[in-house]
C-alpha cells in the first residue's frame, strides 16, 4: 500500500520523530509470545490555525459549568457524567465505574489474528498512526514489519488509548510499522443499508465513452495541490498578513493563560494534536508510562464522552488543563502518588490537578 | 443525504450523498450531580468568571503566547468556499497512489433519480473496467473536501481525504536500523503469521467499552452493582531469546 516504496532504508537509527516529541501511547505489540515496545504517533497533525473565542481585548475563554435552574456555577465535584437511555432517562455514571467498564486486558495491543492486506475495508480508516519502536533492540520490531509487508498481512489487534477502546489494524510499509484505527462494526454502513439500486444492464456504449474518459483524465500521480484545504490556506495567509502589518492584535498583557480549562470531553481520537510541546499532560504522562508501573489503568473517559465527530477543522489541540482534568480522581490520586506530591491525601480533585499540574512544568 | 452532480469530464451524473460511517462510541451528558439535570455551559472571561456575551466575543489565532490575531465574522465569512453542488472530478489515477493515510471519511454516491442510474453504472462499470479511481473536489456545507472516487459493493463512494498539511511526513518517522534479520526468525516469524492467520471478520471485534458501559447502566437500572472482570496476564516466555520466544509461540498457535 501506500505511494512510498521508493523511501531510502538508510536513515540512521534515530526512529523516533524529530524534535523529540512524545508519543500518544506506548506500549507492547505481541504476537505469539514475542513483544514489540512501541510509542504510538498520529500522522495526523492539527493544522497551525486554530481559532481561539476570544474577549473583546483578547482573553482566551474558558467554558464553565452552571445549573440550569439558578445559574450558579458548579464545581467539578458537583457534576457528574449522565448516560442518556432510548427513553431519555439520564443515567449518572461515576469515574470509578467507567474504569470499571474499561477493559483493561487490552492495554497493549495483541495481533491475535493476521488478516490478507486487501480484506480491510478502507471505509473502516479511522486515523492513521506510526508506531515507532521504544525498546533497546528493533529486532522484534523490523521482523514484525518485514513479515507483514512481505507477507501482505495486516495484524488485528483491539487496544485502550486515551480511555477509549480501539480496534486497531498494524501495518508493515517501508520497514516500519504503521497503525489504523478502525471503525467498529456497525461503524460503517453497506450500499444495502444506504438503500443504493442494485446494478442494472448498462448501455455498452455509454461505459465506452466514458471508459475513453478516464483514460484521458488519467494521471501517474496526483497533485498536492488538489487535496489542499483552501479555507486553511487562505486564513493562514489572512493571519500572517495582519501580523506583519500589526492590524487587529489583541494581547493583554501579564493575562493568566487559561489554566482552568474546562472539562470539556473532546473527540480524543488522536487526531490533531500529535505533538504539541505544550501538551502537559501528554509528558507527564509519557514519564508515568515510563517509570514502569504496569497496569496504567489510566484515564477514564475524557475521549469516551464524546468522540463524534472527526470535523476536519475540530481537531484542535486539547487544552492543556483539559486532559488531566477529566481523569477520575482516582486516577489523580494514583499519579500524584507516583510523584511522590505531599498532602495529597486531603486534596480534593481539583487541587491534585493542580499539584500534577505544577510537578508536570517544574 | 446531500444532493449533488457528479462531473466526470462532459458527463454530469445527478447523484445524492450519503454517510457511510456512522459513529458507535459512548457519549455522555454533563449532570448537575444534585438534581441530576443537564448542566448549562457558557464561555467565561476567566479574569472575572462572568459570562460573555456572544456579541462580545471575538475570535482570534495565537501567534504568540496570549497574542492574538482577530477575525471578524465578516473576514471569517469571506473565507468560506463559494456554495457548490457540483462534485467535479480533475484526474484518475491508480488506487496506488493514494495512500490509505489520507483516507478521512467515507461516503456512498447513489443515483438521484431512476433517470440517472444508467450513467451512473456506466461509471461504476468503466471503473471497474480500468481499475481506476478518481480525485474529485466537492463544497458541502461551507467547507471544501477532496475526496477519492472509487467502487465499494459495486456503487460509487467517496473518500474524504485528509490535506497535506494535516499529515505528518513519513520521513519525519526515522527507518530503526540494526543488524542484519537472522533468516531463521524470518522464518519463524513468517509461519507464525501464517499459523494466526484467519479471515477479517468485525463482527467479531465487539466494542467492548460501549458494551459494558451499556450492561453497567442497565445493571444500574435494576439496581445491580457490575461484576468486574479479571485481569489475566500473559503467560511468560520461557527462551528469551527471539528465535526461541517464536518457536515457543508457533507450538501455542499450532
Amino acid at each position: 500500500m501506500g505511494k512510498s516504496k521508493s523511501r531510502s532504508k538508510s536513515r540512521g537509527s534515530e526512529a523516533k520523530p524529530r524534535g523529540g516529541r512524545r508519543g500518544l501511547w506506548s506500549g507492547t505489540i505481541s504476537f505469539g509470545l514475542v513483544t514489540v515496545p512501541v510509542e504510538l504517533f498520529s500522522v495526523v497533525r492539527s493544522t497551525g490555525v486554530r481559532l481561539r473565542m476570544l474577549t473583546e481585548d483578547g482573553v482566551p475563554l474558558e467554558r464553565r459549568y452552571f445549573c440550569s435552574k439558578d445559574g450558579r456555577e458548579l464545581s467539578r465535584d458537583e457534576i457528574v457524567r449522565g448516560f442518556e437511555t432510548d427513553d431519555g432517562t439520564l443515567v449518572p455514571i461515576e469515574d470509578e465505574e467507567l474504569s470499571q467498564a474499561l477493559p483493561r486486558k487490552s492495554r497493549d495491543m495483541d495481533l491475535s489474528r493476521f488478516v490478507a492486506l486487501d480484506e480491510v475495508d478502507p471505509f473502516r480508516f479511522e486515523n492513521a498512526y506510526a508506531l515507532v519502536p521504544s525498546g533497546q533492540s528493533t529486532k522484534a520490531y523490523r521482523l514484525l514489519a518485514e513479515t507483514l509487508e512481505r507477507d501482505r498481512r495486516v495484524g488485528i489487534a483491539t487496544f485502550v488509548m486515551r480511555d477509549k477502546e480501539h480496534l486497531v489494524a498494524i501495518f508493515g510499509r517501508d520497514g516500519r510499522l504503521w497503525a489504523e484505527t478502525l471503525r467498529y462494526r456497525g461503524g460503517v454502513r453497506s450500499a444495502d443499508d444506504v438503500g443504493l439500486p442494485a446494478r442494472n444492464g448498462v448501455a455498452r456504449p455509454a461505459v465506452e465513452r466514458l471508459i475513453a474518459t478516464l483514460r484521458a483524465m488519467e494521471s501517474p500521480t496526483i497533485e498536492p495541490d488538489e487535496l489542499v484545504d483552501e479555507r486553511t490556506r487562505a486564513l493562514e495567509q489572512l493571519v500572517a498578513a495582519k501580523r506583519e502589518a500589526g492590524r487587529d492584535i489583541l494581547e493583554v498583557p501579564g493575562a493568566k493563560r487559561s489554566s482552568r480549562e474546562p472539562a470539556r470531553r473532546e473527540d480524543g481520537d488522536g487526531s490533531g494534536a500529535a505533538g504539541d510541546g505544550r501538551d502537559l499532560f501528554r509528558v507527564l504522562r509519557g514519564r508515568l508510562e515510563r517509570s514502569g508501573n504496569g497496569r496504567d489503568q489510566s484515564a477514564k473517559n475524557g475521549g469516551s464522552a464524546k468522540n463524534g465527530g472527526s470535523a476536519k477543522n475540530g481537531g484542535s489541540a486539547k487544552g492543556d488543563g483539559e486532559a488531566l482534568e477529566s481523569l477520575p480522581k482516582a486516577e489523580l490520586y494514583r499519579r500524584a502518588s507516583e510523584l511522590g506530591v505531599e498532602g495529597r491525601s486531603s486534596m480534593k480533585k481539583a487541587e491534585l490537578v493542580e499539584a500534577l499540574r505544577q510537578r508536570a512544568s517544574s | 443525504m446531500w444532493k449533488a452532480t457528479l462531473v466526470v469530464g462532459e458527463t454530469s451524473v445527478p447523484v445524492a450523498l450519503y454517510a457511510a460511517a456512522e459513529d458507535t462510541g459512548v457519549h455522555f451528558r454533563l449532570l448537575h450531580r444534585a438534581d441530576l439535570e443537564p448542566l448549562t455551559q457558557k464561555m467565561v472571561d476567566p479574569r472575572t468568571g462572568q459570562p460573555v456575551e456572544r456579541a462580545e466575543m471575538r475570535r482570534g489565532v495565537e501567534v504568540a503566547p496570549g497574542r492574538f490575531v482577530s477575525l471578524t465574522e465578516e473576514e471569517l465569512a469571506e473565507l468560506e468556499p463559494e456554495a457548490s453542488r457540483e462534485i467535479r472530478v480533475s484526474r484518475f489515477v491508480a488506487p496506488s497512489a493514494l495512500d490509505p493515510r489520507w483516507y478521512e471519511r467515507p461516503y456512498f454516491l447513489g443515483p438521484a433519480d431512476a433517470a440517472s442510474e444508467g450513467d451512473y453504472f456506466a461509471l461504476a462499470q468503466a471503473m471497474e473496467e480500468t481499475g481506476l479511481e478518481g480525485i474529485a473536489q466537492w463544497t458541502m456545507r461551507k467547507r471544501s473536501y477532496a475526496g477519492a472516487l472509487r467502487l465499494h459493493d459495486g456503487r460509487l463512494a467517496l473518500v474524504a481525504l485528509r490535506s497535506p498539511e494535516e499529515l505528518v511526513a513519513t520521513d519525519a518517522f526515522g527507518v530503526p536500523a540494526g543488524r542484519e534479520l537472522d533468516e531463521r526468525e524470518v522464518q519463524l516469524a513468517h509461519q507464525l503469521v501464517d499459523a494466526l492467520a484467519a479471515p477479517f471478520v468485525p463482527d467479531e471485534f465487539p466494542n467492548e467499552f460501549t458494551e459494558r458501559v451499556v450492561a453497567l447502566v442497565e445493571a444500574k437500572l435494576r439496581g445491580e452493582a457490575l461484576p468486574s472482570e479479571a485481569f489475566e496476564p500473559a503467560p511468560e516466555p520461557e527462551d528469551e531469546s527471539l528465535a526461541g520466544v517464536l518457536e515457543q509461540s508457533l507450538s501455542r498457535a499450532g
